[in-house]
């Protein structure tokens, strides 16, 4: 009887450990995956370095509610909110670049311009 | 025996402490939840922000999203829910800020495409040209 029940009060034990130890809540999880995401983007770290703070500081104040045992209620809104800003951050980043391309590819389109026209003023 | 008897006799104390507790905190969290006017206020302006960067064209669906959330939060305004107000209001900053943005990177995307056809066309006549 012991031997065959040890191996599930073990494992019922380690699970209970486990979870109180290491306290989650899926919103918060989602949020954490977002803002890590978000951080391996080199062009996020370069080019929305600041939205990238507030999304840290959002997941701060949301793993602050989960670890003071907040309500579920408080914790998914403070973990909607941080992964909102990680999603700002990525989309800053993205803009810019393609604010970067739009005003390379005018200088190009410029050069290009001013070259059909020396072209043709050239053959005159 | 003699603590399990003790502790069944202080049990309906402490029961009766944690409702009092309860009731107190309750009233102290109704006290320390003013109405979010300020977070109203700054969803306002989120929203507006939102529409200024052209929203409503290049990004409907979001745009959308954070005006439904507003209406919530308005209505629990006039419920007095103050904190599901707050909690909303506060969605739809970040909601109206990413509609913002992504606006922005919408248009820009679109512009873009339109230089690379302008610039694809005068590649080809600068060719045409050299030979």
């Amino acid at each position: 009887m012991n031997k065959r029940f040890s191996p599930m009060i073990l494992s019922a034990a380690v699970m209970v450990s486990a979870c109180s130890s290491m306290p989650r809540n899926p919103s918060l999880t989602d949020a954490h995956n977002n803002y890590d995401s978000a951080l391996r983007n080199p062009q996020v770290a370069f080019l929305a370095a600041p939205e990238l703070k507030v999304a840290e500081n959002a997941l701060d104040r949301a793993d602050q509610a989960l670890n003071a045992n907040e309500s579920d209620d408080t914790v998914d809104h403070l973990a909607y909110l941080a992964r909102q800003q990680a999603a700002i951050a990525e989309a800053t980043a993205e803009w810019k670049q393609a604010e970067l391309a739009v005003v390379n590819a005018a200088i190009k389109r410029i050069l290009a311009r001013r070259l059909i026209k020396t072209a043709e003023s050239d053959k005159k | 025996m003699k603590k399990f008897y003790r502790f069944r006799s202080v049990y309906p104390m402490i029961r009766g402490t944690g409702a009092i507790l309860a009731v107190a905190a309750g009233i102290s969290g109704c006290a320390n939840m003013p109405a979010p006017g300020g977070q109203i206020a700054a969803s306002k302006v989120a929203i507006d922000n939102a529409s200024n960067a052209g929203s409503r064209e290049f990004a409907p669906q979001q745009l959308k999203y954070a005006l439904r959330k507003m209406d919530a939060a308005e209505q629990a305004m006039t419920k007095k829910d103050y904190r599901s107000a707050r909690q909303l209001a506060e969605q739809v900053q970040v909601d109206a800020q990413l509609a913002a943005v992504t606006a922005r990177l919408v248009k820009a995307q679109e512009t873009l495409l339109k230089l690379e056809q302008d610039n694809r066309a005068l590649q080809q006549e600068i060719e045409r040209n050299a030979q």
